[in-house]
C-alpha cells in the first residue's frame, strides 16, 4: 500500500497499481523504494485526489496504452467508455481540476479523457457560444473580426 | 466557469484542441484576442489539412436519409484499388478550397504540417502548393493530391526537392506527373512507403531504374559528363548526395553516373539509397506494361507488399517476369521454393512479400514467344505459366484479377489458385467463362477466404455458391450481384457463415423475401443478423421496401439497407 497525501493535509491508502498509474507516483517509488511515509501532492486538494483515485482504482487492469508512432491529429474522441463518461459527469470547475491534477500527476489517460470532454464542449459550437460557455469577454474590434472571418472562409460551410 | 485557454497550461490546451478538427479550431479564433493569438500561434494544432476529418454541423448537411447513400456496385475499382473512396459526400456541401486558404492554413502551420490532403480541390493551383515550399513545410510525411490539373510539373519538382525528405506517403492521382517528376521523387524522398499514382497516365517503366547495367549505360550521359568509372563520382562537402545530381531544374534520367550513386545490389558503395515502397499503385497507368515489371521488383522487391497494375497494359507475361525477376535479384528461384515446406518459404526467401495484387482489367494474353519457348499455345503452357507466378508469392493474400476478361477461365483460376492457399480476399467479377468449377477450385484450395466478389459472372449457380460458403467459413464480405442464384443459396449462407458483414445481392432476379429472411435469420434464428453491416439488394424484381424495413428490424441500427440505387451526383 502507498499513502498520498492531499494539499490539505488528507491521507489516502492505495494499492501499488493504483498508485503506479500516476507517472509521477511511479519514478519516485522506482527511485526511492516504496515508504511507509505519506507522499505529499501539494497541488491537489482531497476533494480532486479522491476523484482521481477513483478513476485509478477503475482502471487499474487496464493494458498499458500503446502510443501510435505518429498521432496525426485529429484524434478521435467519440470513443469514450460508458464508464468514463458517468464519471465526467461533473461540474466545469471540477473538470479543469481534474485536468491540472492529471496532467501534474502525469496520468495520461485520464488527462486525454478530461481533454476529450473538453474538445466535446467545443466542438461545432459558435464563436459566441463558447463565449457564453466559458464566460469570455469579446475583445475584437468589428474591423479585426472582419479580418479574421475573411482569414477563415475556408472553415465555413456555405 | 473559466477561459480553459486562459487557466490551463499550455500543454493541456494544445492537447484539448487535437482532439478538434481543423475547421473548428479555425472558428475558434473568433472567440477572443488570447484564443486567437494562442491557437493561430501553435503550429502542431494545423499540422493536418484533410478535409474528410472535418466536421458538418447538422445545418450543413441537407436532410438526405444518408444511409440510402450507396457505392455498391458502382464501384467499379474494387474496394482495394487506386481510386480509394473520398468523402464525396460532404465535399458537395463545401465551398472548394482556394490558394490563398491554403496559404492561410500552411502559414499557421509551418514546419509542423505532416499531412496535407487536396482531394477534388479544382481551384488550387500551383500558387497553392507553393505555400509549402515557402513556410518550409518540411515535415510532412503525407501528401495527397487528386484530380487536379492545374499543377505546374516544375513545381511538383522543386516541392519534392525542397520536403521530399521526410515523405512517406504520396498520393498524386490524376495529375499530370511525367516519368521524370517520378525519378525526382524516388531520389529525394528515401522515406516513401506508399505511391499511388493510379490514373497517371504518362507514368511508363521509365519512371524505374532499369535492373541491369548495360540497360542503363545504353542511356545518354548528359553532356557535362566527363565519363568516370562506376562508383568513382566523390560526394563533396557539405552538399547532399542528390545535388551533385541535378539542380532542381533539371532532368533526371537513370543513367550510368545516376545509377553510379544510388546504393543497390549491384553498387553498395552508392551514396543515394532508393525508397523502401510497401505499396505501389499504378491503376489505369495506360502505358505501364510487362518491361515496368521486373524493374518495379527489382528495386522494391524487398519491400513490396502491394502492386496494383489494374487497367494497365500488364499481361499475364508480367506475371510471369515476377517470377523470373526474383532470379535475377538473386531471390531463392521457384525451383527451391517448391521444395521447402510452405511455411517457411515467407521467412526464407526474404523477398518478394507481396501480399496484395490487384490485375483486374489487365489483359492476359499469351503466346510462345512470351515465355521464350517455342511451345504449342496450348493449356499446358497457360499453366506453366500461372504457376510459376504463384509459386513465386504463395503468400498472397489479396488478389483481384476480373473484369470483363476472356482470358480467366476455369483452368486458369484452378491453376492459379492451386499455391495460393493463404488468399483472403479474390476478386474475378464480369468474367463470362467462369462456371462452377471455378467456385470449386476456390472452395478446395482457399479456405482462408474472407472476401469474395464474383459478381456479373453470368455462369455461377447456387452449386458453386453453396459449396464455397460451406468451405469458406469466414467470410466477411461476399458480393453476388447479377448471378442466377436462388433462396437455396442465401439458406446456405444464414446457416454457415458466422461472420459476414457485407452481402450484396443486387440485380440477382430469383432471390425472394424468404430468401433474405433466412440469409438474416438462419434457420436457427441465429443467420448474419448479428454481423450484417451492410446488406444490398437493389434491381430485385421479387424484393421491395417491405423487405428493407424488416431487415432494418432485425439488423444493428447502423447497418446499411438498400434495395434502390442512388447515384452519387456531383454539384
Amino acid at each position: 500500500m502507498v499513502t498520498l497525501q492531499s494539499s490539505d493535509k488528507r491521507d489516502f491508502q492505495v494499492s501499488m497499481e493504483v498508485a503506479k498509474q500516476s507517472v509521477l507516483i511511479k519514478n519516485l517509488i522506482d527511485d526511492l523504494g516504496e515508504t511507509e511515509d505519506a507522499i505529499p501532492l501539494p497541488n491537489v486538494t482531497s476533494k480532486v485526489l479522491e476523484k482521481v483515485i477513483e478513476y485509478c482504482e477503475h482502471h487499474k487492469h487496464d493494458p498499458p496504452v500503446i502510443k501510435d508512432e505518429y498521432d496525426d491529429l485529429p484524434k478521435r474522441s467519440d470513443d469514450i467508455s460508458p464508464w468514463d463518461e458517468q464519471y465526467m459527469k461533473i461540474d466545469q470547475e471540477m473538470l479543469f481540476e481534474i485536468l491540472l491534477a492529471s496532467n501534474y500527476m502525469d496520468i495520461k489517460p485520464l488527462l486525454d479523457l478530461g481533454c476529450k470532454t473538453v474538445a466535446n464542449m467545443i466542438r461545432g459550437k459558435s464563436a459566441e457560444e463558447i463565449r457564453k460557455m466559458f464566460n469570455i469577454v469579446d475583445d475584437f474590434t468589428p474591423e479585426e473580426k472582419e479580418q479574421i472571418k475573411k482569414e477563415n472562409e475556408w472553415a465555413e460551410a456555405n | 466557469m473559466p477561459d480553459p485557454v486562459l487557466v490551463l497550461p499550455s500543454n493541456v490546451v494544445i492537447d484539448i484542441f487535437r482532439n478538434i478538427p481543423l475547421n473548428d479550431i479555425a472558428r475558434c479564433t473568433l472567440v477572443s484576442k488570447h484564443w486567437f493569438y494562442s491557437l493561430s500561434g501553435w503550429g502542431v494544432l494545423w499540422s493536418v489539412i484533410d478535409r474528410s476529418t472535418w466536421t458538418c454541423r447538422a445545418t450543413d448537411l441537407s436532410e438526405d436519409g444518408h444511409n440510402m447513400l450507396y457505392t455498391g456496385s458502382d464501384d467499379i475499382h474494387g474496394f482495394d484499388s487506386g481510386i480509394d473512396r473520398v468523402n464525396f459526400r460532404y465535399q458537395q456541401h463545401r465551398r472548394r478550397l482556394r490558394d490563398r486558404d491554403i496559404w492561410l492554413i500552411v502559414r499557421r502551420a509551418g514546419p509542423a504540417l505532416t499531412k496535407l490532403v487536396l482531394n477534388l480541390e479544382i481551384w488550387i493551383t500551383s500558387t497553392g502548393i507553393r505555400s509549402l515550399i515557402q513556410c518550409c513545410c518540411v515535415n510532412i510525411r503525407h501528401l495527397e493530391i487528386r484530380a487536379n490539373g492545374n499543377l505546374e510539373v516544375g513545381l511538383l519538382k522543386e516541392l519534392f526537392t525542397q520536403i521530399g525528405a521526410r515523405l512517406e506517403t504520396v498520393v498524386l492521382v490524376s495529375v499530370e506527373v511525367g516519368n521524370s517528376l517520378v525519378r525526382r521523387l524516388l531520389l529525394f524522398a528515401p522515406h516513401l512507403k506508399h505511391l499511388n499514382l493510379s490514373y497517371c497516365w504518362d507514368v511508363t517503366c521509365d519512371a524505374f531504374p532499369p535492373t541491369d547495367s548495360i540497360e542503363y549505360q545504353a542511356l545518354a550521359a548528359p553532356e557535362n559528363y566527363s565519363g568516370e568509372e562506376n562508383g568513382s563520382v566523390k560526394v563533396g562537402g557539405s552538399k547532399s548526395p542528390q545535388s551533385l545530381l541535378c539542380s532542381s531544374s533539371s532532368e533526371i534520367v537513370w543513367d550510368s553516373k545516376t545509377m553510379a550513386n544510388i546504393k543497390h545490389r549491384g553498387n553498395p558503395r552508392g551514396t543515394i539509397s532508393l525508397p523502401k515502397l510497401e505499396t505501389l499503385r499504378l491503376c489505369l497507368c495506360r502505358d505501364i506494361d510487362n518491361s515496368a515489371i521486373p524493374r518495379i521488383i527489382h528495386t522494391f522487391g524487398d519491400s513490396l507488399l502491394e502492386l496494383d497494375v489494374s487497367k494497365t497494359k500488364v499481361t499475364l507475361q508480367g506475371l510471369c517476369e515476377i517470377a523470373t525477376s526474383a532470379k535475377i535479384c538473386n531471390f531463392q528461384t521457384t525451383d527451391s521454393l517448391h521444395n521447402t515446406g510452405k511455411k517457411d518459404m515467407h521467412q526464407k526467401s526474404g523477398a518478394l512479400n507481396l501480399h496484395k495484387l490487384n490485375i483486374a482489367y489487365t489483359k492476359f494474353s499469351i503466346n510462345a514467344n512470351v515465355l521464350g519457348v517455342n511451345m504449342p499455345r496450348d493449356l499446358s503452357l497457360r499453366s506453366w505459366g500461372v504457376s510459376n507466378f504463384t509459386a513465386a508469392v504463395p503468400w498472397l493474400t489479396n488478389l483481384r484479377i476480373g473484369g470483363e476478361n476472356k482470358y480467366v477461365t476455369n483452368e486458369f483460376v484452378e491453376q492459379l489458385v492451386l499455391n495460393l492457399n493463404m488468399l483472403t480476399t479474390i476478386g474475378i467479377h464480369d468474367c463470362e467463362k467462369l462456371t462452377d468449377i471455378a467456385l470449386f477450385s476456390l472452395a478446395t484450395h482457399c479456405p482462408k477466404l474472407e472476401v469474395t466478389d464474383i459478381r456479373l459472372c453470368n455462369q455461377f449457380t447456387d452449386h458453386g455458391v453453396i459449396a464455397l460458403v460451406q468451405s469458406c467459413r469466414d467470410l466477411r464480405e461476399l458480393s453476388l450481384s447479377g448471378l442466377q442464384i436462388s433462396d437455396e443459396s442465401l439458406v446456405v449462407i444464414g446457416d454457415t457463415l458466422r461472420h459476414l458483414q457485407i452481402l450484396v445481392l443486387d440485380m440477382c432476379q430469383q432471390i425472394t423475401a424468404e430468401g433474405i429472411q433466412s440469409a438474416v435469420e438462419g434457420s436457427d434464428g441465429l443467420g448474419c443478423q448479428f454481423t450484417l453491416k451492410k446488406l444490398t439488394f437493389a434491381d430485385c424484381v421479387n424484393l421491395g421496401a417491405d423487405t428493407v424495413n424488416w431487415c432494418r428490424k432485425r439488423l444493428s441500427s447502423d447497418a446499411l439497407v438498400a434495395c434502390m440505387i442512388e447515384r452519387i451526383s456531383f454539384s
